[in-house]
């Protein structure tokens, strides 16, 4: 894991004012993929910094997971969901937030992804130069990053006549600190 | 025995008097070099001189473009050179990135639109070019290329291109993408849950055109699509004139380039 540390929020648990979790049991099982955010505890400054020949996105990549911890297949849009997901950074000390939103082009057709029980999948949605919080603040500072997404995002003109089992709005939080 | 040669006398020639009234008939006078030579220079631009969005951020770029009226075409060039490489991406998977930007792409990217130079001084007026791509991995890199496991989200700017082993698929779709950024162009799909976006694309003319997106018209840049607008290319007509009508280049105010 390369000093990494990987942080879990289970959709239910975490976010269970999002939305309503059903009592009925056969439908809560159909709602959960755990969804978790892996990234770097530490990163250095010019590692991060795309202008800097330092520069190194491979070694601090964020990574965004999706697990069926289910005795059942869970299919999901998978590709859509991770296209679509915005990143949010917060300045622990100043409580200010710089968020990214740019994605990756979408499909004009349906991408399912289909996960046997206890299998995970997962996509890096990277890690990006916060600049306004980190131009503004000395140095280290400790920065909040939640990926979250919206079932909104999901066209519905591609995915309203797709069947599959998982598109559910989440937030997963991590800490990074960034030190010089 | 050499025997004596007796002198001649030469006539006397007398000076005759020009008329001051020039010559009947066509007068030939030095025809300006038009289609004869081949242009080479290091393009130095900002991405916002070719299009403005309003989601899309724009880059320093810089790349290569050879005007060459001998070859009959346009060649729009950049060296890209490995940045990081994640250690467990295997040698094959390296390779076969590192080849589709080298040939694939710059073949896809080729030959699907024309650069039409137009000079009124010469004859014939104007002339057409087939404009093409071509990418080096040897020499000086303008670019640094990141290579991460796939699939993971790709992105570009004027000096760093971030992929991943997934980019290869849907025939090199994410890879040309990505690499028409590095040439200034942007997103033409909307981000995160905005409602709408426009991007203002520049001519060498001096007009603009507005492109207001979401439409329905999938292309490179909105959707994964290998639709190529004219648009996209439009960069290099604005360079391509420029350059011509420099002292380096023509030097001649009249010429025209536009992308046909």
């Amino acid at each position: 894991m390369r000093g990494r540390l990987t942080a879990i929020a289970l959709l239910t648990a975490t976010f269970a004012c999002v939305y309503q979790v059903s009592a009925n049991e056969e439908e809560r099982d159909n709602m959960t993929l755990t969804v978790a955010l892996e990234a770097p505890m530490t990163a250095p400054l010019m590692a991060i910094t795309p202008d800097s020949p330092d520069y190194n996105p491979v070694k601090y990549n964020v990574r965004l997971s999706f697990s069926n911890p289910t005795s059942m297949p869970k299919t999901f849009p998978g590709l859509a969901i991770v296209r679509s997901t915005v990143r949010e950074y917060r300045n622990t000390r100043s409580g200010n937030v710089q968020s990214f939103t740019i994605g990756e082009p979408p499909s004009l057709k349906p991408e399912l992804i289909t996960l046997a029980p206890g299998k995970s999948w997962s996509y890096g949605i990277g890690l990006e130069y916060p600049a306004e919080l980190l131009q503004s603040d000395r140095i280290p500072i400790i920065l909040q990053l939640c990926a979250s997404w919206s079932r909104s995002q999901l066209d519905s003109r591609i995915y309203g006549d797709v069947a599959f089992d998982w598109a559910k709005d989440f937030r997963v939080c991590q800490q990074i600190e960034v030190v010089p | 025995m050499v025997k004596p040669v007796t002198p001649q006398v030469l006539p006397v020639v007398q000076p005759q008097t020009l008329s001051a009234t020039a010559p009947s008939g066509p007068v030939l006078t030095a025809a300006p070099c038009c289609w004869c030579r081949v242009f080479n220079t290091d393009v130095n631009a900002h991405g916002s001189t070719y299009v403005l969005s309003t989601q899309h951020p724009n880059f320093n770029l810089s790349y290569k473009l050879k005007i060459d009226f001998i070859a009959n075409q346009v060649v729009v060039s950049r060296i890209l050179g490995w940045g990081s490489v994640d250690p467990g991406i295997s040698q094959a998977d390296k390779d076969a990135v590192q080849q589709a930007l080298a040939s694939a792409v710059p073949t896809f990217l080729s030959n699907n639109y024309k650069l039409k130079v137009t000079d009124p001084s010469c004859a014939p007026g104007f002339k057409e070019l087939p404009i093409r791509f071509e990418i080096s991995w040897s020499g000086t890199p303008s670019i640094r290329v990141n290579l991460l496991p796939g699939p993971s989200r790709s992105t570009a700017s004027g000096t760093v291109m971030n992929l991943d082993t997934h980019d290869t698929q849907e025939n090199n779709f994410t890879l040309t993408h990505e690499l028409m950024h590095t040439f200034g162009q942007v997103d033409e799909y909307m981000y995160g849950s905005g409602t709408s976006a426009s991007a203002e694309y520049h001519r060498a003319d001096g007009t603009s055109v507005t492109i207001t997106y979401p439409h329905t018209n999938p292309n490179l840049m909105s959707a994964r699509s290998h639709n190529l607008e004219a648009r996209l290319f439009w960069f290099v007509e604005i360079e391509a004139q420029k350059f011509l009508r420099s002292a380096t280049g023509l030097g001649r105010t009249g010429v025209t380039c536009e992308v046909v």
